[in-house]
């Protein structure tokens, strides 16, 4: 078998050079040439005004920070609707595609339906008129990027709640019926049993790294959001890396379009996605041994 | 650890069941209630006047609510009809089945090595399979863009179906690798001991065996490929634009820069591409967890 191993993953690999490797060599290329003047070779030049930019320094934090906080709050979420789904005896199914719902929205439309005059003009309108507050303004700078994070949360809570909902049933019986037969409560049983298996699953701790990583790529939903709040400039404060390049590339400050420059910042991207993704690694495995 | 047992008396069903179903709804509308909303807002239905409680008046005697209470379909009907959305779906499905087509060569027997094999170098494919999801799009789309002008691939089939292969191809291997484990080991071993060869068993047993598997994969591929927006905005042009995009630019407009369509366009469509996809995860909902255990190899 290990032989043939080999030749079993050659087309994987000529795939790869095709679609990833070979764009990614190119670049590397542009990234270290003057694109529109000619394509003379400009050593790192690329990379020293791009670090220059405050917009993109500002750019990558927003995608720090709303990668880590979609990561989280889609654990939560997807943990929490897990545990409620094992209650359940009845109606497990109907629920369970209800929760589902989201998983199946392109990421296009978290940020439509979660449009400031979509939910939250309901929310808004309840708070204002039921509950007797003064409205809030979904727009304003405190809200938004919380917003965001939810409805990319919202997106992809559910497929965290799959991966716990497989997690907690691969539990052996017996495990639960001993702690029931001792008198523990549900909750109690799922915090000392079902909990611990669910984070120290490796599973588990692979989505959440593919999870991160796919949440500092994140794109849509802030485009949406700088459509809501008419953040057309790059450098606008929902920008997140993806967002900024895009903007980068439709509307350059400068009317030419800075190849080279989003050639780099998508370098950089690249890298400190990667650095984060080895340390999430290491992080999650030094856990699993204690 | 000394805890009362609580058993011995138990609470109403009330009590006992409330809390349960109390957070299962509240889970339910937050999952569902955007969706909803989108929904209604393409069907010009507008709830906000109901939970003001001043939606209600008569108006001669006759009860009368100012957001709208009959659902219009003049904006699905508009999109499916007159504008070009039955394209957008022509042009999604034919880049996203043949995408996945290209993904299923290279990736069925990639997932069959990664699952059978102890080669050291395996376990490393599976870890490059992940730090290439870190790649970001632009980094793919800028090369592809400046090659695909050159050779005259820019706004085909072809050129947005290899595109996406960045999508599609590590989660083809991740879930299929998942599911050749599945296969217990004593399957290959009785028919390599009776005598079949390699190609035999990967063809006549590993495949059958995980047919399932690959449905399900191809299914979930589809749904990502469907959903995409980025790449799809960048690289395609009129005659291949895809249903995401036509989510946001409305229907039968050209894509330009950061233009939204009018809202309840915008509504409308995304509910239409909703649907399928939904449908779709439906399909193969039990099948998703079970294709990413992978990672429990590493």
């Amino acid at each position: 078998m290990d032989r043939q191993a080999y030749f079993l993953v050659v087309p994987l690999i000529a795939v790869l050079t095709l679609v990833e490797a070979y764009p990614l060599a190119y670049s590397v290329y542009l990234s270290v040439t003057n694109y529109s003047l000619g394509g003379a070779f400009v050593g790192l030049s690329n990379y020293a005004q791009l670090f220059s930019q405050a917009d993109f320094w500002a750019a990558l934090s927003t995608s720090v920070v709303f990668s880590s906080g979609s990561t989280v709050l889609s654990v939560v979420l997807g943990v929490l609707f897990a545990y409620l789904l094992t209650l359940l005896r009845k109606w497990k199914g109907f629920f369970e595609a209800i929760l589902l719902m989201p998983l199946a929205a392109a990421p296009i439309i978290a940020g439509v339906a979660f449009a400031p005059n979509a939910v939250w003009d309901d929310i808004n309108t309840f708070w204002h008129y039921i509950l007797g507050q003064p409205y809030f303004n979904v727009a304003s700078n405190h809200l938004y990027l919380p917003i965001m994070i939810l409805s990319d949360s919202w997106e992809w809570g559910p497929m965290m709640m799959l991966v716990a909902l497989s997690i907690l049933a691969s539990v052996p019986r017996p495990v639960y019926e001993a702690s029931e037969a001792f008198g523990a409560s549900k909750w109690r049983t799922f915090r000392t049993v079902g909990l611990p298996a669910v984070l120290n699953s490796p599973v588990m701790h692979f989505m959440i790294i593919v999870r991160f990583v796919d949440a500092m790529r994140a794109f849509e939903i802030p485009f949406a959001w700088a459509g809501w709040l008419n953040y057309l400039y790059p450098g606008a404060p929902t920008d997140t890396l993806s967002l900024y390049l895009f903007k980068l590339l439709l509307q350059p400050p400068s009317g030419v379009i800075p190849i080279p420059l989003i050639s780099a910042a998508a370098l950089v991207l690249l890298a400190v996605t990667l650095l984060a993704t080895m340390l999430l690694f290491r992080l999650m495995k030094g856990l699993r041994r204690i | 650890m000394t805890r009362r047992v609580s058993n011995l008396k138990p609470k109403p069903w009330v009590f006992r069941r409330l809390p349960v179903y109390l957070g299962l709804l509240l889970a339910s509308l937050f999952s569902f209630w955007p969706i909803m909303t989108m929904f209604f807002e393409g069907a010009g239905i507008d709830l906000g006047p109901l939970w003001s409680g001043k939606g209600f008046s008569f108006v001669s005697g006759v009860p009368y609510y100012s957001g709208g209470f009959f659902p219009s379909w003049a904006n699905f009907r508009d999109a499916l009809l007159w504008g070009n959305f039955p394209r957008l779906i022509l042009n999604s499905t034919t880049i996203a089945l043949l995408s996945i087509a290209i993904a299923l060569v290279a990736g069925i027997p990639a997932g069959y090595a990664l699952a059978r094999s102890k080669l050291r170098g395996m376990g490393a494919m599976g870890f490059l399979l992940l730090a290439l999801r870190t790649v970001s799009p632009f980094a793919i789309v800028l090369p592809l863009y400046l090659t695909y002008i050159r050779i005259g691939l820019f706004d085909t089939y072809l050129g947005m179906s290899l595109a996406y292969l960045v999508i599609d191809v590590p989660v083809v291997v991740w879930m299929l690798s998942g599911f050749f484990r599945e296969v217990p080991g004593a399957i290959y071993e009785a028919a390599e001991s009776s005598g079949a060869s390699e190609t035999q068993i990967f063809w006549r047993i590993a495949v059958p065996s995980v047919a399932v598997g690959i449905a399900a994969t191809l299914i979930f591929a589809f749904v990502l490929v469907w959903n995409e927006f980025l790449m799809a905005s960048l690289l395609t042009g009129a005659a291949t634009k895809t249903v995401s995009l036509g989510v946001w630019s409305g229907v039968g407009e050209a894509f330009g820069g950061l233009q939204s369509a009018d809202w309840d366009a915008i509504n409308a469509a995304g509910t239409l591409a909703f649907v399928p996809a939904f449908a779709l995860i439906l399909l193969v909902r039990q099948y998703l967890a079970k294709g990413f255990s992978l990672a429990t190899t590493d």
